[in-house]
């Protein structure tokens, strides 16, 4: 599987993305607005000292031009602390002029007289802002046409407009660090129930092909709905699969039924000590055979029954144990070997939750591994509670299991070559499926191996 | 199985599938019929219930390839005499076979004879060799119940149960005396009682 891009991301970038275009948009038309904004509000300003200096323009009795720098300009002057502001009154008829020499002139041309126009030039290479207006002195004499030109540094102006750039900035980069941090959580609230649905998933058993049933909200209601169909159709081949095992271990049961009763037969009849122990080899696999059947059949019913957790109910282990030892106790009795059971508990208090097939199985095969290695000889199996747990205990006086070897038997994995077959492991299984264990344990009562079982204890009143 | 049967003496007729098993037991009466449970054609449980509709009383053993003990003793329920699960082993059958004709016959003649032992229900008395061997009432019970069920194993449970009359409180202690004076009169009868702690007593014949 490869590992695609991450939706989170994905609707991070399709959300901000867009958002930082539009801030950056709205970043420009800001400047531009706070430059216009600055520039009308000081070139007003601009406009009062031209029209002061306009009003105090005057032409003394020679006919020349004067100007008398009046108070407010002066106040002006001082309240723009860093900036410069310089001033030049041209006379037109002379081109003689009071004040700066230079400044920049004539970039605009003003309609009409009294009304400055405005434009940006370099004084002193620095760059100003310069009022420009024509006006007319009348004095005594004749009208003279003068320019004042007033051009002031824009070092204020350039720092408001970046003061208003930098509000703007700092707001849109608030919005786009919340407006990111709230997609980012809300993406991840919103992807809960995919989580929710994960973690029901990857909690699953491999046994649990039950439907996903638990509320989901419609967007993610098509893939449960796929899943849910995935898993019923697996569920549907696995039962299939068990049942067909099922049914050729039934099949099987028939004809090898016949090979070992005339196995049984021809050795009676057969008198030559060769052919007797050669159909006594061919009997002994034959029972092996048989008896892996079985084993393949229980764990074949062991699978198809653990989905189904309606199978559950109250079992006795006492009886069970006792019913399965009477049925086989005459069989065993023939083969030399003793069973005996040994209830530690009052009659009818060992009370587990568990479905009746899988346990009388668990213990038939555990009785059977038993019998196996003690043969002839005794095997005891006891029972007692111990912390919550109902305990039964399979002891038999044959050679023992090596813990190493018991280990490997009761693994979910087993290796026939241990010996124990599938028996031990579908035992382990079984327990484990009913939430108990079992274990290779010391024996007590007698010299070879002990097997024991532990399964929940549960009170008959949960039964109701 | 049919030459099993035939090798120990008896007269075997066999049929492959449920329809012509219920055929053959309209035509005629046997003995001893053993029903496999999984028939083509009809199944046993319906060949069984059928037979004992007729109100025949032949032994009837089962044959199951169910393993639940649940689903084994359902064929008893409905009139088998005795089951036994497949596969099974040679010898264990032919027990089987026994006990369940020496009950058949107990029955029907009123007296069960099991190789040099014998019981005499009408007489409530018992034979070893034809001589009658004395015993009380509660071994003879004792006996009676172990004998009926010969070849399986008997809850202590139920040995109390065929000997308290009732309201009477018997201890287990009273039981394992009682089974402990019977072996000894049973002794070179040819049977043993064997007790299986904690599962019951099982009474078999020395020799098998």
């Amino acid at each position: 599987m490869t590992v695609g891009r991450s939706i989170r991301r994905q609707l991070t970038i399709w959300l901000i993305g867009p958002l930082l275009l539009v801030s950056g948009t709205l970043l420009v038309t800001t400047f531009f607005e706070a430059q216009e904004r600055a520039t009308s509000v000081y070139d007003r300003m601009l406009a009062a000292v031209a029209l002061s200096f306009a009003q105090h323009v005057y032409v003394d009795g020679n006919g020349e031009i004067g100007v008398k720098l009046p108070f407010s300009i002066l106040a002006y002057w001082d309240s723009l602390s860093d900036e410069h502001l310089y001033y030049a009154v041209v006379d037109v008829r002379t081109s003689s002029s009071i004040g700066y020499p230079g400044l920049p002139v004539g970039l605009k041309e003003p309609d009409e007289l009294g009304v400055p126009v405005y434009y940006q030039g370099f004084y002193r290479d620095t760059p100003v802002r310069v009022a420009y207006m024509k006006g007319i002195a009348g004095g005594v004499g004749e009208a003279v046409p003068y320019n004042v030109i007033v051009a002031e540094t824009m070092g204020q102006r350039t720092a408001e407009t970046h003061s208003m750039l930098l509000h703007s900035a700092i707001r849109l980069t608030l919005l786009v660090v919340v407006a990111s941090a709230v997609v980012w959580f809300g993406v991840y609230r919103g992807l809960r129930p995919l989580r929710n649905l994960e973690r029901s998933v990857r909690r699953r058993s491999p046994e649990d092909l039950r439907p996903i049933s638990y509320e989901t909200p419609p967007e993610t209601k098509a893939l449960v709905d796929a899943l849910n169909g995935f898993i019923a159709r697996l569920r549907h081949s696995l039962e299939a699969l068990e049942d067909f095992a099922g049914n050729v271990g039934h099949q099987l049961r028939t004809p090898l039924g016949v090979i070992r009763a005339n196995m049984s037969l021809a050795m009676r009849y057969e008198t030559d000590p060769v052919k007797r122990e050669l159909l006594n080899d061919a009997a002994t696999s034959a029972y092996d055979l048989s008896h892996l059947i079985d084993q393949l059949l229980l764990m074949s019913r062991a699978r198809a029954r653990r989905a189904d957790q309606a199978k559950f109910e109250i079992i006795d282990l006492g009886e069970v144990l006792a019913d399965i030892m009477r049925e086989d106790a005459p069989v065993s009795a023939r083969a030399g070997l003793e069973l005996e059971l040994e209830q530690n508990e009052p009659e009818s208090s060992l009370f587990v939750a568990a479905d009746t097939v899988l346990i009388e199985g668990l213990f038939q095969n555990l009785l059977d591994n038993a019998k196996r290695y003690a043969a002839p000889g005794n095997v005891v199996v006891s029972t007692h509670r111990e912390s919550g747990n109902a305990v039964v205990i399979f002891q038999d006086d044959g050679p023992g299991i090596d813990p190493g070897v018991a280990d490997a038997a009761f693994s979910r994995h087993p290796q026939f070559a241990v010996g124990h077959g599938l028996g031990l492991a579908i035992c382990a299984d079984i327990a484990r499926h009913f939430g108990g264990s079992i274990a290779l344990v010391k024996s007590h009562k007698l010299k070879g191996a002990a097997i024991k079982v532990c399964l929940p204890l549960c009170h008959q009143g949960d039964n109701d | 199985m049919a030459r099993a049967l035939e090798h120990i003496g008896h007269v075997v007729d066999a049929v492959g599938c449920g329809l012509e098993a219920d055929a053959a037991l309209v035509a005629e009466s046997f003995d001893l019929v053993v029903l496999d449970l999984s028939l083509p054609g009809m199944d046993g449980l319906d060949v069984l219930r059928e037979l004992r509709s007729r109100g025949s009383d032949a032994a009837v053993i089962v044959l199951t390839a169910r393993t639940s003990l649940k689903d084994r003793v359902s064929g008893l329920d409905i009139g088998a005499d005795d089951y036994i699960a497949k596969p099974f082993d040679l010898t264990e059958f032919e027990a089987r076979v026994r006990a369940v004709l020496r009950r058949r016959t107990g029955k029907t003649r009123k007296i069960i004879k099991s190789g040099r032992l014998s019981f005499d229900f009408d007489g409530r008395r018992v034979m070893v060799d034809g001589a009658i061997v004395d015993m009380p009432k509660r071994e003879l019970d004792i006996l009676e119940a172990l004998l009926c069920r010969s070849g399986r194993v008997v809850p202590k449970s139920d040995l109390i149960e065929a000997i308290s009359s009732f309201g009477e409180d018997l201890s287990e202690k009273a039981i394992e005396l009682y089974i402990s004076r019977l072996r000894k009169r049973l002794a070179g009868s040819g049977h043993a009682i064997r007790a299986l702690r904690g599962i019951g007593y099982l009474l078999d014949e020395e020799n098998q």
